[in-house]
């Protein structure tokens, strides 16, 4: 038993080690995977004077060569500026290295050989079409011989001009050699090249080569993902930290079931002792004696568990490929160190027990003195640790060894005080049980009257069983938050991110997910705002804005009621205004507007009608100019607009549209009017409409009715200088705009209001409601603002329709398979899609998550299996010193039924005891050291904070089985203690 | 006549939950060299607690306790116990380790002294044969009967030759032909290697084999002789000097 605990507590410390290791292995190369290759690529980028020859060529290679095992075939691009014309109208010239691999060719071939003064070239984009002849010189041209695109897109693409055209380097035309060029050399780190375990190496490796570029020429720009590597990096040893503090614990248990088998066998070393002495042998030689006895399989089962883990290792490596210096890396000398120091551990913790003496009549012995020195370490540990901090124990100074501790110190502490406390239980139910029937009592006074075994067997079960506990319960909490993080990340089961036309997210308009999905998406705006500080402008912060239809507040996934101290209904009706993007509706059959206008303007201006459509996109049409008479001016509604609102009606200007000027000028209008057949229908009148505000002035708007007007209800804007005329409904925009905002935005408050700055327009929030953190807001989860997203919809767009369309959209009900694929033809365009499925998977399958709670599954079956050993080991023995006595009660007329009824009854009452306990510290220890290591399973700080998740099915299977076994290993053992002859037992 | 045991007003006291319990209470006595004395007195008087004081394994409370010429207080008493004191105890199952066989047990003493194996083998059959053993030597103790058990624990106590063999009670668990055996070994032995031999007993029968019989009572001497008591202190603690004395003394 010895043998097999200090091996097992070797095993534990090395092999949570080797997982790690493995983990991290597999963390690396998955990072560096889902890394997108501009992101892992050491790149090198310089310019070459014109007419000059690209002379630090041969170095980089040379450098890029000496890097070749963590890197991937380089790629190298060269582009001149544009000729003829040398500006941005010009063309621009690409040359590549091997064009063969790094282009994809979508029409006609690559690009040969010249042929006089005519060259052959690929136009990287859709234009020039494949057979047209470009121009690069007085004399030179390029025949377009085919189509394509470059692999690496992120390579030297702000380089490239709206035409760019590939050439065959060799054959470059002599235009070329008047323009400089620039040199972009491209390779990313490969991710079956870089090894966890050398990562720091390589990424220092990768720095002192960029640096070393860059000394090159003052033309050179290098960068290398140095701080990738780093940071993958710390989360492995970060991971890695915490398989120990888990393995620690694991340890604790092993040394305490080491402990455990030793007072178990206490009796006969002490009867070693007394034989020597006898025989004549002296204390040195007695002891010597012992220490042999004890230290041989002590040191067999270190060098056991030691060999055992280098093997794991080793063979690890082996069938994973990975190089001999893994061994090193998994099993490093820090815990070889610490395995041997167990085993010293482990040896005078033996010895301890072998050679106690009873405790004085204070009752405070050695093991005391060590609990309480535990405890000691604990609380200074806890009064001066806020938490496990990820950048703490993943700095290079690595976490705090004492803190990795706490979990073997909490169950050495716990594992004593059960121990000095249960004698007075065992005294305290023996005195209730005088009364009940034999069986019983004799169990209970047995328990009592010699309570050191039974105490040590119901503290270890207690402890075992509790660290059980804890093991499946920190598991469920962190398999809970791996569920919990990817909820917070997606907010929806379906999030999809569109680019749109300005290159800014927007999935309008809405209406095409009708083609691939039965559900509507649910509309959300998420912008970047600055809030004002405070004092000065250089408080201001950037701070996510989002804005959600706030019906839709309860079915957000991710939220936590914790968060904030509304409840999401309430929340949902603080955000509630009225304000609402609804201008009046086109009929579905109306093919044309109207509407009878002049204008008094200093600029000559034209209408135009601004219309928001069914799927949240936004259209307008033109209707012409204004004309100081009054003019009938009309537009067609072509069918896609059809059933679309009127969000606006703007008089721009006609000279320079989008540039206004100052116009103290007025516009007198009609009613706007729909045509529906040969007929015509009044869609709108301007009397209740609100002219915007822009700039600070303000239009006026009255009624008024000219003699000369061809129709009644007449109004005039009276632009009074206003930068952008425009009239719209009165969309009952409040100001300010209710929010719930983060608790550092409600910090700026005053007056319970912010200021924001979000696309260059200034927007006023009350503080509806605080929150701590808001589902998707990952990147600063402090700083955000939560909106009704009709509020903000029609705040940014009524004064000036189309700032802003939905930039995702949302989906709450499953999907069909292909939504996926359909996702990714057109007229989608997508940036990203966040589903959380995928996202739960991906997290619950992260190599360094998998590590961690593989660890804590093998920590926790490994107490479970000790906690039942322990409870029969100790049981055992404890009858094995009674027996003389269950024999007397025999002799005396005690049936051998009733006395294996009392030893069942015995087992089952420590059992449960032990149980109790165990559920009690397990819960404890659960609630601690999860709220102590602030990480997630794969290392990383957690977003939403980690919460305590109980392994109740778990749990109750543990519990099970612990007491089905205790019930057989009662009649085991009730068994055989009868089954020796009545006589012999009574000589014993 | 040398001073083998020399005890002067000796005091143990053993610690309690409810305050100290006096084994010895200044009991005094000497034993000397060639001398085989039994120990007699009633259970918990004392007389186990003399011979592990006697032996080293405690210390007396207070008073002067001397062993082969050494106090027992001293460090170097540790050595001397080594080598010139031989052990025999009551519960012969407990004393011989299971796992070693007769002969192994016999030459142990002498391989913990630094006797070389050959020497050793052949004392320790020499005193197997002497026991009756020999064709047991090879036996565990847990195969031996109690009387053979004993014989041989005699002849591990022996083996050394000591100056001074400390036994308690040796025939406490035997019955009276197995006793008999074992009195008779265990003189003869002690008698053979010239040794002091102190022996615990309630066994009459060894007792009267013996030189000389000390009592103890309640931790005190009670009584000294040969066969009988020549002094006695009685249930009052008043001390009757035999007659014999009281003339001479003219009392």
């Amino acid at each position: 038993m010895i043998v097999l605990a200090v091996a097992g507590v070797a095993t534990v410390l090395g092999g949570s080690g080797v997982v790690a290791a493995l983990a991290q292995e597999d963390q690396m190369r998955l990072r560096l995977e889902q890394l997108p290759a501009s992101k892992r690529a050491f790149q090198v980028e310089y310019r070459v004077p014109a007419g000059a020859g690209d002379s630090l060529q041969p170095q980089l290679d040379a450098a890029l060569s000496s890097l070749s095992k963590y890197l991937e075939e380089p790629a190298r691009l060269r582009i001149w500026d544009p000729v003829f014309p040398a500006d941005e109208r010009g063309t621009t010239l690409v040359a590549l290295d091997a064009p063969e691999r790094a282009v994809a060719v979508t029409a006609g071939r690559l690009p040969r050989l010249c042929f006089a003064a005519v060259c052959e070239g690929l136009a990287l984009g859709s234009s020039p079409e494949v057979g047209a002849v470009v121009r690069v010189g007085e004399d030179e041209r390029i025949t377009v011989v085919g189509q394509g695109s470059l692999i690496r897109t992120d390579i030297g693409r702000r380089l490239l001009q709206s035409q760019s055209i590939l050439v065959h380097e060799p054959a470059l035309p002599e235009a070329a050699d008047g323009v400089a060029s620039t040199v972009v050399v491209a390779a990313s780190v490969d991710p079956a090249g870089v090894r966890a375990h050398e990562a720091r190496d390589v990424a220092v490796t990768l720095r002192q080569a960029v640096v070393r570029a860059e000394r090159l020429d003052p033309s050179v720009s290098a960068s290398a993902p140095a701080a990738e590597l780093q940071t993958i990096a710390r989360q492995g040893a970060a991971a890695r930290n915490r398989a120990l503090l888990v393995a620690s614990q694991g340890v604790a248990l092993l040394l305490a079931f080491a402990a455990l088998a030793a007072v178990a066998r206490r009796s006969d070393w002490q009867q070693l002792q007394s034989q020597l002495r006898t025989l004549s042998g002296s204390r040195r030689q007695a002891l010597a004696a012992l220490v042999a006895e004890i230290g041989v399989p002590v040191a067999l089962g270190t060098s056991l568990g030691l060999l055992g883990v280098l093997a794991g290792a080793s063979l690890a490596a082996r069938s994973r490929s990975l190089p001999p210096s893994f061994v090193e890396f998994a099993v490093p000398r820090v815990v070889v160190a610490a395995i041997v120091a167990a085993g010293i551990l482990a040896l005078g913790v033996l010895l301890a027990v072998a050679l106690s003496r009873p405790r004085s009549w204070r009752g405070i012995g050695g093991l005391e003195i060590a609990a309480l020195t535990a405890l000691g370490v604990i609380l200074w540990q806890a009064s001066t640790t806020d938490a496990l901090d990820p950048a703490a124990i993943a700095g290079e100074s690595g976490g705090r060894p004492l803190l990795l501790l706490s979990p073997a110190l909490t169950t050495f502490a716990g594992g004593i005080l059960l121990l000095r406390l249960l004698p007075f239980a065992f005294r305290l139910g023996e005195r209730m049980a005088r009364r009940s029937p034999l069986s019983l009592r004799l169990a209970l006074l047995n328990v009592a009257r010699a309570p050191t075994h039974a105490a040590a067997a119901t503290a270890f079960l207690a402890v075992s069983l509790g660290g059980a506990l804890f093991s499946f319960s920190y598991r469920e909490t962190l398999e809970r938050q791996g569920a919990d993080a990817a909820s917070f990340r997606a907010g929806a089961p379906w999030r999809v991110v569109e680019r749109g036309a300005s290159g800014q997210p927007s999935v309008a308009p809405l209406t095409r997910f009708q083609r691939i999905t039965r559900e509507n998406p649910v509309p959300i705006l998420r912008l970047g705002g600055v809030l004002r500080g405070t004092g000065s402008l250089s408080n201001s912060r950037d701070v996510e804005v989002v804005a959600l239809p706030r019906q839709r507040l309860d079915d957000l996934i991710g939220w936590r009621p914790e968060f904030s101290r509304l409840d999401r209904d309430q929340i949902g009706r603080r955000l509630a205004t009225r304000a609402s993007l609804d201008g009046p509706r086109l009929i579905e059959k109306a093919d044309g507007i109207r509407i009878w206008a002049r204008g008094f303007t200093t600029a000559r201006r034209s209408v135009v009608v601004h219309l928001l459509l069914p799927g949240q996109a936004f259209s307008r049409i033109q209707l012409g100019s204004l004309d100081r008479r009054w003019t009938l001016l009309h537009g067609e509604i072509p069918p896609r607009l059809r059933g679309a609102r009127v969000v606006a009606i703007e008089f721009t200007e006609s000279e320079a549209p989008g540039v206004s000027s100052f116009d103290e000028g007025a516009i007198d209008l009609g009613p706007l009017e729909q045509r529906v057949g040969s007929g015509w229908s009044e869609v709108a009148r301007f009397a209740a409409w609100a002219p915007a505000v822009s700039a600070g002035r303000e239009a006026s708007l009255v009624e008024t009715a000219p003699r000369t007007a061809p129709v009644d209800d007449v109004v005039r804007l009276q632009l009074n200088g206003v930068s952008r005329a425009l009239l719209a409904p009165d969309y009952r925009i409040p100001d300010p705009l209710p929010a719930l905002v983060s608790p550092s935005v409600a910090a700026s408050a005053v007056d319970g209001r912010v200021t924001l700055t979000i696309l260059g327009r200034s927007l006023d929030l009350r503080i509806a409601a605080v929150a701590k953190l808001f589902p998707t807001v990952t990147s600063s989860p402090d700083q955000f603002a939560v909106l009704d997203y009709d509020a903000l919809f029609a705040a940014l767009n009524a004064a000036s329709p189309g700032l802003v369309t939905p930039s995702e959209a949302w989906f709450f009900q499953a999907k069909e398979r292909d939504f996926l694929t359909q996702l990714g033809r057109p007229p989608f365009q997508v940036q990203s899609v966040v589903e959380v499925e995928q996202l739960r998977k991906q997290f619950r399958t992260e190599p360094l998550a998998v590590g961690t709670k593989t660890v804590l599954l093998w920590s926790g079956v490994a107490s479970a299996v000790l906690a039942v050993l322990g409870l029969g080991i100790l049981t055992g023995a404890s009858l094995r010193a009674e027996a003389g006595v269950l024999a007397e009660y025999q002799a005396l007329g005690a049936t051998p039924r009733t006395i294996a009824r009392s030893t069942r009854i015995r087992v089952l009452v420590l059992s449960v005891m032990g149980m109790a306990a165990a559920v009690l510290g397990g819960a404890a220890a659960t609630a601690t050291v999860a709220s102590f290591v602030a990480l997630t399973a794969s290392a990383e700080r957690p977003l939403p904070p980690i919460a305590v998740a109980v392994a109740w099915r778990d749990g109750l299977v543990l519990l099970a089985g612990a007491a089905g076994a205790a019930v057989v290993v009662g009649g085991l053992l009730a068994g055989k203690a009868l089954r020796t002859s009545l006589a012999t037992r009574l000589r014993m | 006549m040398n001073v083998v045991v020399s005890a002067r007003d000796v005091f143990f006291l053993y610690p309690a939950r409810h305050g100290d319990v006096a084994a010895l209470r200044g009991l005094t006595l000497e034993v000397h060299s060639g001398e085989a004395v039994a120990l007699l007195g009633p259970s918990g008087s004392g007389k186990t607690t003399f011979l592990r004081l006697c032996s080293g394994e405690m210390r007396p409370s207070t008073g002067a306790l001397s062993v082969l010429e050494r106090s027992v207080t001293a460090s170097s008493f540790e050595a001397l116990r080594c080598r010139d004191i031989g052990i025999v105890h009551q519960h012969y199952h407990r004393a011989l380790p299971p796992e070693l066989t007769v002969e192994e047990i016999v030459e142990l003493p002498l391989h913990l002294l630094g006797e070389d194996s050959r020497r050793s083998s052949i004392r320790a059959r020499e005193l197997l044969e002497r026991a009756g053993m020999a064709d047991r030597r090879r036996a565990h103790p847990p195969e031996l009967s109690g009387g053979e058990q004993q014989r041989v624990a005699v002849c591990a106590a022996i083996a050394k030759r000591p100056r001074l063999l400390l036994a308690d009670e040796p025939t406490g668990e035997l019955d009276p032909e197995a006793s008999a055996q074992v009195s008779k070994l265990l003189l003869e032995l002690v008698e053979e290697v010239g040794a002091t031999a102190l022996v615990v007993t309630h066994d009459t029968e060894l007792a009267k084999q013996t030189h000389r019989t000390i009592h103890i009572r309640d931790g005190r001497l009670s009584g000294e002789g040969v066969g009988r008591p020549v002094l006695v202190v009685d249930d009052q603690g008043w001390l009757r000097l035999p007659r014999r004395l009281r003339e001479e003394a003219g009392v």
